[in-house]
């Protein structure tokens, strides 16, 4: 194990735990109304679960670059020896999904929670709602494909 | 591939003829009635059927309970092709036999309050059971009573102290909060309710019990109080479950009084005169000389005409088989504007081909499609519903191709079972390990999907007959950003630096044209050539298809190597097939679930934003509001 292991391994864990954090925090605001709506009419449980999902991607996502990360350095399935500068590239990877996935997690589930609130009064519009949510994903996508981008880049 | 020509159609007839006609018509189901007259008459026939529709409703939510006919994972409708007066019959037996379960389903209701209120009075009573002596023991001149306090910062008892002729005690509980009793001199009572009030103490009232008796004799008796209604529900429900083998007549029945009272508002709808009435409303241009043929042999004549500027027709879409089930996802938007452009032919196949690309995982592919088979075989799946699954069938097909060509099968989940880790199953090329070529295709697709909306801007402009705009607004735009597509490949560029040129000069001469100063005129034009950076993000957007396409491989790859951490033992066996399973549906629903609707926004945003005219409004044609049978 090298520092450079150290310092690689940090990128991965940033990646995994600012954006699970904002996912946690996301889906706990859409579950809050999601359960206010529910109270008032179990059927729309459904579709308040859908809206309720969709902040849970960036903690998906940060996972998933973390692992890329794990497994070239070789935490998963390999014997580690990274160099330092290797390593600082591997942190900087990890920060575009950690980072945005954090902050359009977060604000995703109050859109989507405003979603939530489009259902309670009109079903019929839910698709709507998940659009208006699923702008703010966008953000989280593009921050997903800077990251992944460079964890291939780094030889 | 088209919004359908709609026809105006007047129909004059005979009052006589009034009734067949609006059957006729809502058998016929194709012509949308325009409101001629605002009122809401509440003639005996329309509230009769207003009751039993309700009363009909209230028997089937209690008998559907215990309907004993199999279950399907679609709602079978029944089917039924009768004549009124069959349906005539059909309806008189089920309200005579309605009759008695109508009663029963509202002793039913009561039932169930009741017990829910004896129940909470159970729960009351019960909080007293530590009390010695009775409840009740009021006499002449002293009062008993019993509550119950916050448990925090007690002072009853050093208060109720300070009070003469007055006893208290503190009733011991199991559960939470405390309960005291107080017997005192009805000298003291001002005083004492004066007492309570100050320390927020709550009293229960049991006056309604008979003098003397102790607690626990009252919380028996309740009990059997309790008892007794479980079992009159019991009675209840034992007879529901006899009349829910003939559920199917009540079914028909309510479809009965539901058709006659649609009919009851037709008909409030039209123009009637002392011997003739009048009906207007929108049909297909297709449908007319049907509807011409259907009216004639009822003896009422007909006259159409087109539609008149002022008129509001509404929207119907026609498509060919494979588009027609993505008019749901335009529906889910808007629905286009009469005499707008219908998306939905060029909409479906980027739809399925971005899906597919979402997705990117041939194995995920082949379960979509085989459940999207299974639920398609299902007896019963129809409407929207039905739609959908056949669009998820389509994607899940572009699926399988593009996971195909891009090598990936749950993951790496055949390499990691043939143990050859390097083994490259793409037939075209393999993302993971080119990501930079996905992308240049997903923004190439992106720009045909871009330039295809602005060919449809410009469809729109020459079929409203603004023939400059079309060329200004659209022809230079398409100039311009082919000119700046081709400077990036070297050996032409020369071509592309005219072509963007020319493109851009005829922007700056035409932008502006709005305004009459010269110099406002050229500043506008100039400024418009900053729309190109809309244009940037907007090709830029479709990258999330290659971000989306690979995460889900990875996160396959992910569940993969997790499930096969666990070695080689009996247990590890079976951890692999639990992560495994739980693993993979997991990904299959939130990535498809991700894919719908980014495939969607992409449409919403990118797309429809280049030209669509939304806000149509649906085709609502007068027919037989069915829920139960079918024809």
């Amino acid at each position: 194990m090298t520092y450079g292991t150290l310092i690689a391994m940090l990128g991965a864990a940033l990646a995994v735990l600012l954006a699970g954090t904002g996912s946690a925090i996301g889906v706990g605001i859409a579950g809050q109304a999601a359960a206010g709506v529910v109270t008032e009419d179990p059927t729309k449980s459904t579709k308040a679960l859908i809206l309720q999902a969709l902040p849970g991607t960036q903690g998906i996502y940060g996972l998933l670059i973390g692992f890329l990360i794990l497994s070239k350095i070789g935490i998963v399935g390999g014997n580690p020896n990274v160099s330092l500068l290797a390593g600082l590239l591997y942190l900087v990877a990890g920060l575009p999904i950690g980072v945005v996935g954090l902050f359009s997690a977060i604000y995703q589930g109050k859109a989507a929670a405003a979603g939530i609130g489009i259902i309670a009064k009109r079903p019929e519009e839910l698709i709507k709602g998940i659009t208006f949510a699923a702008m703010v994903e966008t953000y989280a996508v593009l921050a997903l494909l800077a990251s992944l981008l460079m964890v291939f880049g780094i030889k | 591939m088209a919004i359908v020509e709609m026809r105006k159609v007047t129909l004059l007839g005979m009052v006589t003829q009034k009734e067949k006609c609006i059957e006729a018509l809502m058998k016929f189901g194709c012509v949308e009635q325009i409101e001629c007259v605002k009122k809401k008459s509440n003639s005996l026939l329309s509230e009769r059927a207003k009751s039993a529709y309700e009363n009909f409703g209230r028997i089937l939510k209690h008998l559907q309970t215990y309907d004993t006919r199999k279950k399907t994972i679609f709602y079978q409708a029944l089917s039924m092709n009768f004549e009124a007066e069959t349906w005539k019959v059909v309806y008189d037996e089920a309200v005579r036999k309605g009759e008695t379960c109508l009663e029963l389903s509202l002793l039913y209701d009561q039932l169930l309050v009741e017990i829910k209120k004896c129940e909470s009075t159970i729960l009351g009573i019960k909080c007293y059971e530590g009390l010695e002596i009775p409840l009740h023991y009021n006499s002449n001149h002293c009062q008993f009573i019993v509550g119950n306090f916050k448990e925090v910062e007690n002072k009853l008892k050093f208060e109720s102290e300070k009070i003469k002729l007055c006893e208290y005690r503190e009733i011991p509980v199991k559960s939470q909060g405390g309960y005291f009793a107080l017997i005192f001199h009805r000298e003291v009572e001002a005083e004492i309710i004066e007492m309570l009030k100050k320390q927020e103490a709550n009293v229960a009232n049991f006056s309604h019990y008979p003098f003397g008796v102790g607690v626990k004799e009252i919380v028996r008796s309740e009990e059997e109080h309790l008892a007794e209604l479980f079992k009159d529900k019991q009675v209840i429900e034992e007879k529901f479950k006899e009349y829910a083998k003939g559920i199917e007549l009540f079914e028909k029945a309510c479809d009965y009084v539901k058709i006659q009272m649609e009919q009851e508002s037709a008909k409030d709808k039209l123009y009637s005169l002392e011997y003739t009435f009048i009906l207007q409303g929108w049909i297909a241009k297709m449908d007319e000389k049907v509807l011409e043929n259907l009216v004639n042999s009822l003896g009422v004549s007909m006259k159409s005409e087109c539609v008149q500027e002022g008129d509001t027709p509404p929207t119907l879409l026609s498509n060919n088989r494979f588009s027609t089930n993505f008019e749901t996802i335009t529906k889910q938007y808007s629905l286009p504007k009469y005499k707008s452009i219908d998306p939905n032919f060029f909409l479906s196949f980027f739809f399925v081909v971005f899906f597919g690309m979402m997705i990117g995982d041939a194995g995920y592919g082949v379960i979509i499609t085989l459940v999207t088979i299974f639920l398609l075989r299902q007896k019963g799946i129809s409407g929207t519903t039905h739609k959908m699954v056949k669009i998820l069938f389509y994607c899940g097909i572009s699926t399988i191709v593009f996971g195909a060509l891009f090598g990936s099968w749950w993951g790496n989940l055949l390499q990691l079972a043939t143990k050859r880790p390097e083994w490259n199953l793409a037939i075209w090329f393999d993302p993971v390990r080119d990501p930079m070529k996905l992308l240049v295709i997903c923004c190439v697709l992106g720009m045909l999907h871009l330039l295809v909306g602005l060919l449809l801007k410009g469809w729109g402009h020459i079929l409203k007959r603004e023939y400059s705009s079309a060329l200004f607004d659209v022809g230079f735009w398409i100039l311009f950003l082919a000119g700046v597509l081709l400077l990036f490949f070297p050996t032409i560029q020369k071509v592309g630096m005219y072509v963007a040129i020319i493109g851009a000069l005829g922007l700056i001469v035409t932008q502006g044209r709005r305004e009459k100063n010269i110099i406002k005129r050229l500043l506008i034009g100039l400024l418009s050539l900053y729309g190109i950076t809309g244009y940037l993000s907007d090709v830029l957007s479709y990258s999330r298809i290659l971000a989306l396409g690979l995460a889900t491989g990875i996160i396959a790859t992910v569940i993969n190597t997790i499930a096969t951490l666990f070695g080689f033992s009996i247990i590890s066996v079976v951890l692999f097939i639990i992560v495994m399973i739980i693993g993979h549906t997991f990904n299959i629903l939130i990535n498809t679930l991700g894919a719908y609707i980014h495939a969607s926004r992409l449409q919403y945003i990118e797309f429809f934003g280049k030209f669509y005219e939304g806000d149509g409004r649906e085709f609502n044609p007068l027919r037989e509001p069915r829920k139960y049978t079918k024809r």
